[in-house]
């Protein structure tokens, strides 16, 4: 099973989890772009070769090879003791191989560290006691635990707040957290903030440590990406600071909740909330927007991906409700903030289509699409693209940075234009970590001759 | 006593090369086969990114088994055999193998019983690989080569005289051997090609260049392990007088075929001048039985040297420095960072293992051809010769690497 008609469809597994297919899509971030959000911390990752290249890889094709390195291990280093021994040398060589020592190292242990139980208390320890200068902190690229408990990716946005030091808090600071596309100036959240008399601050603003320590002055918390819920609120616990969840809704009623939340929260903070106040006004555009995109769209089916949008059943609904044909959905689970556009969903809709990414069969895309490659149809992410063969699609990663009843207007636009202008998909999907450089070639298809690749390497600096 | 291995594991700037799990893959990509990566699924899975160049074109039976920690303390292996079972129902492929990964390595996986029941649930020939995700694609690819070797005549037993006639598939992919020459073909000197990955030879027209190579002087290619040919061409490969090993992780093969059907083995690839030596060398492996890697009988000639250095794989790297020995006149040592090296370079050369060792050879060199990322451990007078090689710099540099045979 691969495909299922939504009314179909469990939740959250729609999908059994048997072997595993990985398209060509790289678009999201890893641990490596993550862990390279705060500002000069060093990450070394401590595990097998195979299981290396894909790391270090990463590192280089964005061109942050001079803040990784690596340790491997072999079947010695097994036998011999628990890993202790060559994770607390090998990464005490790398430190001191390095110009200068990082304020922050992020020390990646992987599951050969679980499975053999090694003493990670210990291998702390021992670093800290010979570089007390550097902050070590305890991450996880733990594969083998990440389908029965938190995966790396969530633990890591939990490890890259540990170096923060909470400090004194500093009125009408807010820190937005969480997501790895930043919100951009006039994004509908930010405004909001600001009109609040807040001074709202993002991971991905810091350019210097003391820029991003200073994150330990806020008051408030406000996270958006639901993989950093557990690292965030554990962060404001420490910083004894407010915490409030506001994800990108795509539903009216759930927008005006998050506003009510948000004005609650600033309100204990001694901030009279900036409210937006025209928020009938807003949804009247919204409205016309969706309308806008229907007439564009006429019957271009739409299909939609997670990788896209935190909300993708959501986002189903809101077009479904407006007359856009949206004909299926790219997921492998469901979240559970999604339950409730599921259950629209499977009453209103209960003959869309969830198609698996990852089932064997998504390896003959025909077997998913059920047909060659159309004309014409509108993708809502890079996975989506990739199934349906179209460059007409929206080249985003989670939820891009739109929140808010803009956000839909944004969302509308964007597919707008993505109908009007066919992207290179075979050069673009294959590209990891959006927003990053992206120093590489890319197999056949690529349109990049490789001499642009010094240029790319001159506009990023590097 | 305190093992200090870890300076020989340690790598503060470069990267590590391509991994024996993606070397598996990357070997059985064309055969028609089903691959299986016993992995928890995530860090092995970016094969397709880094390490495999076919993937949005040409479709494989490439999996990973999406290992969970329950499954792997309890022993449930009958989770994998009943999964990859739904997959081959589904796709019926050629054979299975199993690649395994650090944890099912460690926790003593009986892969033989494993792929016996895969065996007898489906039908299907199935073999394990030995791979633990910690050692290199030499090794990896080299070993996969190895079990379908043994799969395709170990167990039927075939007879070299049996075997004899035209396969049905050479150059099953899209690209068909250019004319075979002229003459008559039974005064050929029969070849198999061994270790033809894209990690290696990356510019697929590389190796039907070779093919031609080989026909216009007296060779008939029985068959191309890695590229381009199925897996009838290849089971006829013990028809062949004499095995062109053109990258370590061919050399497994080729030894074993040199013990069950005593196919003597040349090593190298034909690049510049050294095209004719290896081609020398080839014909008379084939007429004395004794291997030959023809490079390194080259550069003993010349004595080594003391300031040129040609540094990565050493069955390519060997064949490029006899190249510009022979142009030039001077010696070359070769500096192998890749683990598959017995027999395949010399005393002279050097074994660096960990950036610091690396560094420190590299720094004893006025001349030194390299992989792009190596640039930087090189001293800072070095003349620097860039040479692509997609098994380290992955898709860095893909658009600049450029084919060598010719």
């Amino acid at each position: 099973m691969y495909r299922v008609e939504v009314k179909e469809a469990q939740y959250p597994l729609p999908f059994p989890q048997r072997l595993e297919y990985n398209a060509p899509v790289h678009g999201t971030w890893n641990i490596v772009h993550i862990s390279m959000l705060v500002p000069g911390a060093h990450s070394i990752y401590v595990c097998s070769d195979n299981c290396m290249r894909g790391v270090v890889m990463t590192a280089a094709e964005m061109g942050c090879q001079d803040r990784f390195s690596c340790v491997t291990l072999s079947e010695m280093d097994v036998m011999t003791d628990n890993l202790e021994t060559i994770t607390i040398e090998g990464t005490a060589n790398v430190i001191d191989h390095l110009e200068k020592h990082p304020p922050v190292v992020f020390l990646f242990l992987v599951c050969l560290h679980v499975f053999v139980s090694s003493d990670e208390e210990y291998i702390l320890k021992k670093l800290r006691e010979r570089y007390p200068d550097i902050c070590f902190v305890r991450c996880y690229m733990d594969c083998v635990r990440q389908k029965t408990g938190p995966t790396p990716d969530m633990k890591l946005r939990g490890f890259e707040y540990e170096p923060i030091v909470p400090r004194r808090q500093v009125p009408g600071r807010v820190n937005v957290l969480g997501c790895d596309v930043p919100y951009p100036e006039g994004s509908e959240l930010l405004e909001v903030l600001g009109r609040s008399g807040c001074d709202a601050r993002q991971l991905q603003d810091c350019k210097t440590y003391e820029e991003y320590q200073a994150l330990g002055e806020a008051q408030l918390n406000i996270c958006t990406y639901m993989n950093a819920q557990s690292g965030i609120s554990e962060l404001s616990g420490r910083m004894d600071c407010g915490y409030l969840y506001l994800p990108p809704a795509v539903d009216y009623e759930e927008i005006r909740e998050e506003y009510r939340q948000l004005e609650e929260a600033l309100a204990k903070i001694g901030l009279k909330a900036g409210m937006n106040c025209r928020m009938d006004e807003e949804e009247r555009l919204c409205e016309e927007a969706l309308s806008h995109l229907k007439d564009r769209l006429g019957d271009t089916p739409v299909v939609i991906d997670y990788t896209c949008h935190q909300r993708p059943l959501g986002i189903a609904k809101l077009f479904l409700e407006h007359g856009i044909c949206v004909e299926r959905i790219y997921l492998d689970s469901v979240l559970e903030e999604e339950k409730p556009a599921l259950a629209w969903l499977q009453e209103h809709a209960p003959q869309l289509e969830i198609t698996a990414t990852m089932r064997p069969q998504a390896i003959r895309r025909e077997l998913l699409t059920g047909s060659a490659p159309r004309d014409r149809v509108l993708a809502l992410g890079q996975k989506a693209a990739w199934f349906e063969q179209t460059g007409y699609f929206v080249n985003m990663i989670e939820s891009g940075g739109l929140w808010g009843y803009d956000g839909i207007r944004k969302l509308c636009r964007m597919a707008e234009e993505a109908l009007d202008a066919e992207k290179d998909m075979r050069d673009i999907v294959p590209r990891k970590g959006m927003g990053w450089p992206s120093l590489c070639d890319v197999p056949s298809g690529c349109s990049l001759p490789g001499a642009d690749q010094a240029q790319r390497r001159e506009e990023h600096g590097i | 006593m305190m093992r200090e291995n870890w300076k020989r594991q340690t790598f503060w700037s470069l990267p590590v090369f391509t991994g024996d799990v993606s070397g598996v893959c990357s070997a059985l990509y064309e055969l028609g086969g089903m691959v299986i990566m016993h992995d928890p699924s995530g860090c092995n899975s970016t094969y397709n990114t880094h390490d495999e160049i076919r993937w949005m074109d040409m479709e494989s039976l490439i999996f990973l088994s999406g290992l969970r920690d329950i499954d792997a303390i309890t022993g449930n292996d009958q989770k994998l055999i009943d999964d990859i079972a739904e997959s081959a129902a589904l796709y019926h492929p050629r054979f299975i193998a199993i690649a395994n990964s650090p944890v099912p390595w460690l926790i003593g996986t009986d892969f033989r019983a494993v792929c016996s029941k895969v065996t007898r649930v489906t039908g299907i020939p199935a073999f394990h690989v030995e791979t633990n995700a910690m050692h290199d694609y030499t090794y990896g690819a080299g070993q996969a080569f190895l079990e379908l070797a043994k799969m395709l005549w170990e167990e039927s037993g075939s007879p070299k005289e049996d075997l004899a006639g035209p396969a049905e598939d050479a150059g099953l992919a899209e690209d068909v051997c250019p004319a075979e020459g002229s003459g008559d073909s039974s005064r050929r000197i029969r070849v198999n090609i061994l270790g033809a990955t894209p990690l290696d030879f990356t510019v697929r027209e590389q190796i039907w260049t070779l093919k031609k190579i080989l026909a216009d002087n007296g060779f008939e290619t029985v068959s191309v392990w890695g590229m381009g040919d199925g897996l009838e061409a290849l089971r006829r490969a013990p028809v062949a007088d004499v095995n062109l090993v053109i990258s370590s992780a061919g050399i497994y093969a080729a030894r074993f075929m040199k013990e069950k059907y005593n196919i003597p083995f040349a090593a190298g690839i034909p690049v510049g001048a050294f095209r004719d030596t290896l081609l020398g060398a080839l014909a008379e492996a084939a007429k004395t039985g004794q291997d030959r890697v023809p490079y390194l009988e080259v550069l003993g000639e010349m004595g080594g040297s003391s300031t040129r250095a040609v540094c990565g794989e050493p069955v390519t790297m060997g064949s490029v420095a006899a190249d510009r020995a022979l142009r030039g006149q001077a010696g070359c040592n070769i500096v192998c960072l890749t683990e598959t090296w017995e027999g395949l370079i010399s005393d002279a050369d050097h074994r660096p293992q960990g950036e610091e060792e690396i560094r420190q050879v590299l720094a004893g060199y006025q001349d030194v051809t390299a992989d792009p990322m190596l640039r930087i451990a090189c001293g800072q007078g070095t003349e620097f010769h860039e040479l692509p090689h997609f098994a380290y710099s992955g898709r860095l540099y893909l658009n600049q690497i450029k084919p060598l045979i010719g």
